[in-house]
């Protein structure tokens, strides 16, 4: 259900926001004017507005996670999405200025034999937050309703069991306190194939490219349908699919890093200031000689 | 060789739904695929419609493909399951303090 703020005559646009996220309702966010918007704007000066941004975003992210980490919160957040459309980079902006004891990113591999015949939620649920801690899914059980479908890894009745278990999966982790965030990253044809060409040619992103990603390449329309089907599925209101237009990397990142900072509250959060305190002056006493260098194996000075 | 699709029929009745398989010269076949829903996409389309125009889907729809009959069979059950489900966590949550719950 979306709350709405109650309009009242005497209150400005300022205070009338300001008493919405006090009482915690949704505000719309205002749309910032970006040079990444702008077809006409110049490499330098797109680069420039990202990066400025980002570190903002940066420092929100860091207030976030003192949020989490005072109050004990435990939030979960899902990345999926087609090969090519950008969750790992996001992944990497979210997670690069935070507290790796705070902010953990899961990327589970193939299942082993003995996690094949375990309920399949479980190798999923050994990764679930404890208190004070945030963990990125980078691909999560919605595997089942993508790749596994479409590359016939999984059987009907586990498809369809699936479909049917997700929702009470995921209704149990919010009212265990969890909050959990899903975004489906979506990319058009055209733009993945000029990324997984770009992965092709450039031998620092090759191992991005798996042959399953290239037999996926020819499923485009099945895996539209199974998206199409997961989406309408598994929106419940506890948890809500977010979908984030990633055609554009750098706006894509921008704009999913401003969503999920509104959807966990964290005014005020910031760390507390601490000030440097002088150091005592026995931490340099007579009694520590420093052994000689010649007996300690450093790595070679070649730059 | 009677090359024309078997058609899955959902019926919707109130909390139930009941898929049937109708082959072609079988009663109810042709009345079936005058009727018939083709893609996935407008079977949704048509459950999100119902909701948000509040309009109950009781009746009968016919699709060629087992798959699509069991989305919109499914959508239309679980909307129910999450409306209880949501019931039920309103009933939880009270207190005994607000006038009600759910």
């Amino acid at each position: 259900m979306k709350l709405v703020i109650k309009e009242d005559e005497t209150m400005g646009a300022k205070s009338k926001k300001r008493k919405a996220r006090e009482a915690g309702l949704e505000v719309p966010e205002q749309k910032v004017p970006s040079p990444l918007a702008d077809a006409k704007a110049g490499k330098k000066q797109r680069n420039r507005f990202y990066e400025k941004e980002l570190g903002g975003l940066h420092v929100e992210l860091v207030k976030l996670q003192e949020h989490i980490r005072r109050d004990g919160r435990k939030v979960v957040v899902i990345f999926e999405g087609r090969d090519a459309a950008g969750k790992g980079g996001v992944i990497k902006r979210i997670s690069e200025p935070l507290n790796p004891r705070v902010c953990r990113v899961v990327a589970l591999g193939t299942p082993t034999e003995r996690q094949k015949t375990q309920w399949y939620f479980q190798r999923y649920a050994a990764e679930l937050p404890a208190a004070g801690e945030m963990v990125l899914f980078d691909r999560s059980w919605y595997n089942r309703a993508g790749v596994e479908r479409v590359m016939g890894f999984c059987s009907d009745a586990d498809y369809w069991d699936f479909l049917r278990s997700v929702s009470e999966f995921e209704r149990m982790l919010v009212r265990s306190g969890i909050v959990l965030l899903k975004y489906w990253f979506s990319v058009s044809d055209e733009v993945q194939e000029e990324r997984f060409r770009d992965r092709v040619e450039d031998p620092t992103k090759r191992w991005k490219l798996s042959p399953m990603d290239l037999e996926s390449r020819n499923k485009w329309q099945a895996y539209s349908q199974a998206k199409d089907r997961m989406l309408v599925h598994t929106d419940i209101e506890q948890a809500r699919w977010y979908v984030v237009n990633s055609d554009d990397k750098k706006r894509a990142r921008l704009n999913c890093i401003a969503h999920l900072l509104t959807q966990v509250p964290h005014r005020g959060a910031a760390p507390e200031k601490i000030k440097l305190p002088k150091r005592a002056l026995e931490h340099r006493g007579p009694e520590y000689v420093r052994p000689p260098l010649s007996v300690q194996n450093f790595v070679p000075e070649i730059y | 060789m009677n090359d024309q699709p078997v058609m899955i029929n959902v019926t919707i009745e109130g909390l139930s739904a009941t898929l049937q398989r109708v082959k072609p010269g079988k009663r109810g076949y042709d009345k079936a695929r005058k009727q018939v829903i083709h893609r996935e996409r407008d079977a949704i389309d048509l459950f999100n419609r119902s909701v948000d125009e509040r309009v109950p889907l009781d009746g009968v729809y016919s699709f060629e493909s087992v798959d699509i009959a069991k989305t919109f069979a499914f959508l239309h059950l679980k909307s129910i399951e999450h409306q209880v489900a949501n019931n039920l966590d309103l009933v939880q949550a009270y207190d005994g303090n607000g006038a009600t719950a759910g």
